[in-house]
């Protein structure tokens, strides 16, 4: 299947390396059992474990006790089929009940997680995938490679990943054994441990029946209310042993922050999500501990196909009135970190470091003369969508005045955003979390993508992603990627000014807590290593 | 009596099909609809297409509007678009846990409003008379959620922890199994409505008061008491009758911000979920369900009125 030389490269970088190497070789179930707090600690804590993004205290986890999280963003439409989640309280509910073949880990790395290999060829063109042994669905049953391709293809018929899946010959999917899939690919797609790592990837049973919530997931569904509540309790045979520590997670719906702080402040919820610097503030003065993750990122974007962003000249004048540090302290305070109109994070495997832009009035005066839009006026469609965006948005009004540039700032709500104009607002704000580079660009940045709110079509840079994803040599890959980059930080459709902190409150009798890089609450509303004094 | 009411239904009935034929076409009116709402960032024209013909989102304004209305009248409200559930059951919980706060409010202000309507009225120009005129109109000037705020911060989270700050009932509980988690709701919707009534009864209290009646029962050596409750409040609570009317309505409302604020399973929060989600069975059911509340606290009113006003009901 793989020649020596494959190997060879694959076990060289670190960026390919899906092997297990955090989560130790594989082990039979008692071998296992008795490292399983070693595995864990790996898996949580990953490369870096900071004191700041950690709620881990000295000590003993105690078990018990119930995690009561306040969730904003949700209501009647809330459901508990991942493959539909929308909302933060639906991915919060399917986190608990589902898991995924890889995951991120605290340091934004890419680990395996219910695979325990993931495996190319040479080409990119047939994967092997072996899920560790010891994992059960809710119901009892072990995960199977059966459960592995089911999860597969209704990850292709999902909307939210069935594009990512394209390149993959789901139908020529083979059982190799009771726990070893092979998956064979049209083109080559090296970037496939990526994509089922996303927030789409999901693994069900080959039996899934969305009204019956069945998961390998550290908690089991008990009840549930939509736009209400709902209340797990613990998966007493959940594969990491001895996790989780709480008996009960109850999840509430929540309808703004205000009431999320009172919650926190009265003790009524021990975990509350994505606060606005306020509000942190607030906590803070009350005692209530800041769990600041990062990852997200804020892009603003300029459609390519109409006036006037269609000339780069102008889309380069609005990157350059951006005052970055000013923008980020304004909303963030002391959080979060800055961008380069760049979709890769410093942490990316692929990331190549561009030099960092700064506020040039005089810059974007000349250049917007010189396209003959002079004192030019734009509509800036923005929504509160996640925290920050709209006073981002007034920050960049503010900013644009000095280069003669008048930003009227229209916000909608977050439905009329996502409704039939969606994909169709000329100049407008988003957030997205993170997945890796190739596949973040994937959706946003190319005429197949999903969320391409740019349609951003670049000839160049199309070929250079297929030939990256192709690229069984990572510093190949690199090279393309660094690229890649370096269209999006010329000539692209993007501002991003900084990169988005989650700012979550928990109560000082939470610990274990961990805060992650991918751009969701509690890393990846990750409560299985929590415990409660 | 019997013929007025039955008039006044009929008309009521009227007001109801009027209002569900407004919101409906309001709601059309709205950019998107459910499928949006439930797809969500994955809503690709495609994927939109698919779920609005299964929702049936396709059919015109007018037929979708026909179709609703029959199967309403026939005893089916429909199911959810976003969730599936059966509108009824779905939303009966949330009428319950409203229909507890307005009652409970309504009925406690009203208390708290009449009496101390009657004894601000009966120490007029005394040191309670000023004081209250002055909190009074200081309470009114303040908008609700800034009373649900104060009180929060004062009882709930800053100043001490006697209440629970917020009143999220979890499913399937009854709000009165959980008296703590409704004081803070009730006592800011009692604050809100308290004052409107007060000067009301004390207005009402003052004028019947001064009146021919109340002298001739004070010469006939009536003791304050029985003057007071039994020869001058009554002739105060024909129009106080409608006020207390109109504080219902006003509650009914204006639950929405209390609900917001203390994140109660209510009503309010349950159409501005619906709305936003263009769940239309969910929103007609809602809306007609208030209208109805109106239309039967308008007509209980005007004849609580009648009843208490024999001069009306003689012939002319």
């Amino acid at each position: 299947m793989t020649t020596v030389d494959g190997d060879k490269q694959l076990r060289d970088s670190r960026l390919t390396d899906y092997r297990p190497e955090v989560l130790g070789p594989p082990v039979s179930r008692r071998g296992f059992l008795a490292g399983a707090g070693t595995v864990a600690l790996g898996l949580t804590l990953g490369a870096c474990g900071g004191s700041s993004s950690t709620s881990g205290a000295l000590g003993k986890p105690k078990r018990g006790g119930t995690l009561t999280v306040a969730i904003t963003g949700g209501g009647s439409a809330d459901t508990l089929d991942p493959f539909k989640a929308n909302a933060e309280t639906d991915y919060c509910r399917a986190e608990q009940l589902y898991e995924s073949l890889t995951r991120f880990d605290a340091s934004g790395q890419l680990r395996n997680y219910l695979a325990e290999e993931m495996t190319p060829n040479k080409t990119g063109t047939l994967w092997t995938i072996r899920v560790r042994d010891g994992v059960h669905f809710h119901d009892g049953r072990p995960l199977t490679a059966a459960d592995v391709m089911a999860s597969l293809r209704l990850m292709g018929k999902a909307p939210s990943s069935a594009g990512l899946m394209t390149p993959l010959d789901l139908n020529g999917m083979k059982a190799l054994d009771t726990k070893t899939v092979s998956v064979p690919a049209h083109s080559p797609l090296f970037t496939f441990p990526a994509i089922v790592g996303g927030f789409w990837g999901w693994v069900v049973p080959a039996n899934y029946n969305p009204a019956r919530p069945n998961g390998t997931g550290p908690f089991v569904a008990e009840s549930f209310t939509p736009g209400v509540q709902s209340t797990f309790k613990r998966n007493p045979n959940y594969w990491q042993s001895g996790r989780p520590y709480v008996d009960k997670i109850v999840i509430t719906d929540y309808s703004d922050e205000t009431s999320q702080v009172n919650a926190l402040t009265s003790g009524q919820a021990n975990c509350a999500n994505d606060f606005s610097l306020a509000s942190v503030r607030v906590l803070k003065g009350a005692g209530v501990k800041i769990l600041a993750g990062e990852g997200g990122v804020s892009p603003f974007f300029m459609r390519v196909d109409t006036a006037p962003f269609s000339d780069v000249r102008v889309r380069q004048a609005l990157k350059l009135v951006v005052d970055r540090p000013q923008m980020l302290k304004t909303v963030f305070g002391e959080y979060g970190s800055l961008g380069n109109d760049v979709f890769a994070p410093p942490f990316d495997p692929l990331y190549a470091s561009l030099p960092q832009r700064n506020q040039d009035l005089a810059g974007a005066k000349s250049l917007l003369r010189q396209a003959g839009h002079s004192g030019l006026t734009v509509t800036l469609s923005s929504s509160p969508v996640a925290q920050g965006l709209v006073e981002t948005g007034q920050v960049f009004a503010q900013q644009a005045k000095g280069a003669g540039i008048n930003v009227r700032l229209a916000v909608v709500p977050v439905a009329v955003h996502y409704g039939p104009n969606f994909l169709k607002w000329p100049f407008t704000q988003e957030y997205l979390s993170y997945d890796q580079y190739l596949v973040q660009v994937a959706n946003s940045m190319l005429p197949s993508g999903s969320l391409n709110e740019s349609h951003f079509a670049n000839p160049r840079y199309v070929s250079l992603y297929n030939q990256a994803v192709a690229a069984a040599d990572t510093n190949l890959r690199k090279e393309l990627a660094a690229e890649m980059q370096r269209i999006e930080y010329d000539e692209g459709p993007c501002i991003i000014p900084y990169f988005t902190p989650t700012l979550d409150g928990y109560a000082s009798s939470v610990h274990g807590l961990q805060a992650g890089k991918i751009g969701f609450p509690f890393g990846q509303f990750t409560f299985f290593d929590a415990w409660i004094e | 009596m019997a013929g007025l009411t039955l008039r006044r239904l009929a008309a009521g009935l009227v007001t109801l099909l009027a209002v569900s034929v407004i919101v409906f076409f309001a709601t059309s009116v709205l950019p998107g609809n459910a499928a949006y709402a439930i797809l969500g960032r994955s809503a690709t024209p495609a994927s939109v297409h698919t779920l609005e013909h299964t929702l049936h989102l396709n059919q015109g304004v007018l037929a979708s509007y026909w179709s609703w209305l029959n199967s309403f009248v026939s005893g089916n409200p429909g199911h959810s678009l976003v969730n599936g559930q059966p509108v009824a059951s779905f939303v009966s919980q949330r009428f319950v846990n409203s229909a507890v706060l307005v009652l409970l409010a309504g009925f406690i202000g009203t208390g708290i409003g009449v009496a101390l309507g009657v004894f601000a009225a009966v120490r007029r120009d005394g040191f309670f008379d000023h004081a209250s005129a002055i909190a009074a109109l200081a309470i009114t000037a303040l908008p609700e959620f800034v009373v649900a705020v104060l009180l929060t911060f004062l009882l709930a989270t800053n100043l001490s922890h006697l209440l629970p700050g917020i009143s999220v009932l979890p499913p399937g509980t009854k709000p009165w199994d959980q008296p703590r988690l409704l004081v803070l709701p009730v006592l800011t919707l009692v604050i809100v409505v308290v004052p409107y009534l007060f000067r009301m009864t004390r207005a009402g209290m003052i004028e019947a008061l001064e009146s021919d009646y109340v002298m001739m029962a004070r010469l006939k050596g009536l003791s304050q008491r029985r003057v007071i409750f039994l020869h001058a409040l009554p002739n105060v609570l024909a129009p106080s009758i409608q006020v207390i009317g109109l504080i219902f309505l006003y509650l009914a409302g204006g639950i929405v911000v209390v609900e917001t604020v203390f994140n109660y399973p209510g009503v309010g929060q349950g159409l501005v979920s619906a709305v936003s989600d263009r769940d239309v069975p969910v929103i007609q059911f809602l809306v007609i369900a208030l209208a109805a509340f109106y239309v039967l606290v308008n007509i209980s009113t005007d004849l609580l009125v009648l009843a208490v006003t024999p001069r009306r009901r003689l012939p002319r």
